[in-house]
């Protein structure tokens, strides 16, 4: 260090010296915190203010008086009410009515926390979890969602209870916070005011999912016009917020991940209940050794609104300590550890020098890397399969993870394609027939009006390739996996293949070669390791038996040796940086497809 | 006191040590504040910068906690705090020609003896290093306020290596010329 450098650092050391104190930084700091959650909750709470009320005390509770306990709420439970003063409705006070469970009492007004609860559980001290309240102001209320039930989990701050929730009632609102979802639910859907007829909610309330989307089963009849349906999200995101169809039905819609749902029941209450409490259907039964990692965004950045999820082999873990990035988070094998083995790495993207979404099959040592949010993720160190399966899974909050099943497509013109066999994935062709070279090329994947996200993939000279996914990683690790198997038929009905070298870093060249005229290009996505493989269709596509087999070079492990008896039906070569192995049903194949091999400039 | 919690799953059996937001705070938050200082140059900005990446940190902070090198992770909130706030105020505010605080090195005295550097020397390079544009001197900091290595600079401000080098080095040679030193005396 020179001595203008070492005096640099003694400059900044003393210039230190005159930082300001520590004290009433952390207190500063909750307060900055707090604030910042009540800015962004105000946003929600906005939308649903739609007139300025003021709170009046609770006056009776039908429940006190046996003749009064509606016939709703059932074994252990009674009925109560609430009265509020309004402003700006039709009439100046409301009654609400709630069914809450025997036990609960009626709170006394307090200045602590509890002062805002109506309702609740017993209890020596100020409790906040069973409570129930019902709150005119509701722009005073420090939401975190819009209407519906959400589990403690769904918080990125510490909550009082397993489950927390909120319904409006038009001018009022109902909170609830319980550690048990069936007293949570039963008191929310139970809200109505007085003069609205709810179902019988005294048996059990489920969860239940279908198409894509998980909701409270609460009881509605579709005979009285009541009920739901799943339906292609809107552009803008909607929020479980009821609007009036008649005195008897009311409506209430949200977005829920690519879908949307919207419900017609008879309370704005249970109508904004089952639609805002409606979630992405949790796919964790259908992992087969497989788990969803959620990262909940870099507190360096401006909130937890960007989470990223990732499906990863079930072990995995977020990784810490020696040799671990922090400039990224890491997930793997936590008795690997940073020092090697698969790994899975989010990035914020504006710390990299992002070029575009990848996917490299390179037997174990596949990677690839797709954009989600602001966030890159990376994974690397596995096979093929694996790295496919989790860069396609990364997605937003509310977005479904894709099947783990997925297919190779026969795009024609000399074209393939890999795509989950759900369905999920659409492709349309434009611009001229024919496609006069084999190169490939993709632009990075942009978000529609529909709410889908398409890449855009160029076959050829002018052919143009559009794929639609539900997530933008979805789009684009399809789009990679586009490639060129140009096939031509000889005289004698054998086939002219050119297989690209499927590897965009462009170590695997192109190889063209010849095979008999039944062999197809095997499906190998369920194989632990898919090496990419020609054969007889009903060859075992994971087995070297009957095929012709590319493997690198650097990977295959001994030198090729050709023949290793003048007879055998199985042979090896190198082409390029690549090995072709052959297993052929006898000796005269084998040799006419090594010798066809040829490296494709 | 330290709050000893859970953080290991059935399969581990392992319990962390979780430190205190508080009491962190009130062992690491000096220092956070010196860093604040020499990035921001001013006392008020440093405590916001501090303040507004502990209010971040404080939501997660049984995550943050329980991160095997707590100081870095938080250190790094810093950085890209002041970056974040240098990056949101630079089209509002006007340079205008430097103008001390009371409690501005530049303006406080000091009892210098012949290990201190001078007073007036100190001041100039407090204020070059002031001048010099955000990246190179969040760069410059890092390496001769924190002894930081050029790779630890990369991976705590999200660059590349080679990035930081540049920066450092921009930054060195924008400082001799402002201080009219010559190259040559290492």
């Amino acid at each position: 260090m020179s001595d203008f450098e070492d005096r640099l650092g003694r400059a900044l050391s003393e210039g230190a010296e005159h930082a300001p104190g520590a004290a009433g930084v952390a207190a500063g700091a909750r307060g900055l915190a707090s604030a910042r959650r009540r800015r962004r909750l105000s946003v929600l709470a906005a939308a649903a203010v739609v007139a300025v009320v003021v709170p009046l005390a609770v006056v009776s509770q039908l429940g006190d008086e046996p003749g009064d306990t509606a016939a709703t709420a059932g074994v252990g439970w009674r009925t109560v009410t609430v009265q509020r003063e309004v402003f700006g409705q039709d009439t100046s006070e409301v009654t609400v009515l709630l069914d809450v469970p025997d036990d609960w009492v009626e709170l006394p007004e307090s200045d602590d926390v509890c002062g805002f609860y109506d309702f609740g559980a017993p209890s020596e001290s100020c409790s906040e979890t069973d409570v129930v309240s019902v709150v005119s102001d509701a722009g005073a209320l420090d939401y975190a969602f819009g209407p519906g039930l959400r589990p403690a989990s769904d918080y990125d701050y510490p909550v009082s209870a397993a489950w927390i929730g909120h319904v409006g009632l038009g001018g009022v609102d109902v909170s609830v916070s319980s550690d048990d979802y069936q007293v949570a639910v039963r008191v929310l859907g139970s809200a109505r005011l007085e003069g609205q007829e709810i179902p019988d909610l005294s048996g059990e309330i489920y969860v239940v999912g279908s198409d894509g989307v998980s909701r409270p089963a609460l009881p509605l009849d579709a005979a009285d016009g009541y009920g739901e349906r799943i339906e292609p999200r809107r552009t803008r995101d909607e929020y479980a917020e009821a609007e009036e169809i008649d005195p008897t039905h009311w409506r209430a819609a949200a977005t829920v991940g690519d879908k949307r749902i919207v419900v017609v029941a008879p309370t704005p209450a249970l109508a904004e209940l089952i639609a805002g409490s409606a979630t992405v259907q949790d796919r964790d039964e259908d992992l087969d050794g497989w788990q969803t990692v959620t990262y909940e965004g870099d507190p360096v950045n401006e909130s937890g609104d960007s989470t990223v999820l990732i499906d990863v082999p079930a072990g995995w873990e977020q990784l810490a300590g020696r040799g671990c990035s922090v400039g990224s988070v890491r997930y793997g094998d936590p008795d690997l550890g940073c020092a090697g083995g698969p790994a899975v790495r989010v990035y914020l993207e504006a710390t990299l020098d992002y070029a575009g979404p990848a996917l490299v099959e390179d037997g174990e040592s596949s990677t690839g890397l797709v954009v989600s949010g602001r966030y890159v993720v990376s994974a690397d160190g596995a096979d093929y399969q694996t790295i496919r399966r989790i860069l396609a899974s990364v997605r937003a909050p509310g977005e479904s993870a894709p099947s783990a099943t997925w297919r190779t497509r026969d795009l024609g013109a000399g074209f393939s394609m890999e795509a989950p066999d759900d369905g999920s994935v659409e492709t349309t062709f434009t611009g001229v027939e024919g496609v006069a070279s084999k190169t490939v090329a993709s632009t990075p994947a942009r978000r529609r009006g529909s709410g889908r996200w398409a890449a855009e993939v160029t076959l050829g000279a002018a052919t143009n390739l559009t794929i639609t996914a539900p997530t933008q990683a979805l789009a684009d690790v399809v789009a990679s996996t586009v490639r060129s198997t140009t096939t031509t038929t000889t005289t004698d009905g054998w086939q002219s293949f050119t297989y690209d070298g499927s590897d965009p870093d462009a170590r695997g060249n192109a190889v063209s070669f010849q095979v008999p005229p039944d062999w197809v290009r095997l499906d190998t996505d369920q194989c632990r390791i898919g090496y990419p493989r020609f054969g007889p269709p009903d060859s075992d596509p994971c087995e070297d038996a009957s095929a012709l087999t590319f493997f690198d070079a650097e990977t295959y492990g001994v030198e090729p040796q050709g023949f290793s008896t003048p007879e055998a039906s199985a042979g090896d070569a190198l082409v390029g940086d690549l090995v072709a192995y052959v297993d052929a049903p006898d000796h005269e194949t084998a040799v006419r497809i090594l010798d066809s091999l040829r490296v494709v400039d | 006191m330290e709050t000893v919690v859970d953080g290991g799953t059935e399969r581990t059996e392992q319990r962390v040590s979780v430190p205190d937001f508080d009491e962190w705070v009130a062992a690491r938050g000096p220092a956070l504040l010196r860093l604040a200082y020499t990035l921001t140059g001013g006392a008020a900005d440093a405590e916001d910068v501090v303040q507004d990446a502990l209010s971040r940190a404080l939501p997660r902070w049984s995550r943050i906690a329980g991160m095997a090198d707590v100081d870095a992770y938080v250190r790094r909130m810093v950085v890209n705090a002041h970056t974040s706030r240098w990056r949101r105020w630079r089209r509002r505010e006007t340079p205008v020609e430097q103008v001390y605080d009371a409690d501005t090195p530049a303006a406080a005295g000091d009892g210098t003896d012949g290990v201190r550097i001078e007073h007036d020397e100190r001041c100039r390079i407090w204020d070059a290093c002031r001048a010099l544009p955000e990246a190179q001197r969040t760069a410059v900091v890092l390496r001769y306020y924190e002894q930081l290595e050029y790779a630890e600079i990369a991976e705590l401000t999200g660059v590349r290596e080679g990035s930081v080098r540049s920066r450092v080095s921009r930054g060195l040679a924008a400082l001799r010329v402002e201080l009219g030193e010559e190259r040559g005396d290492e």
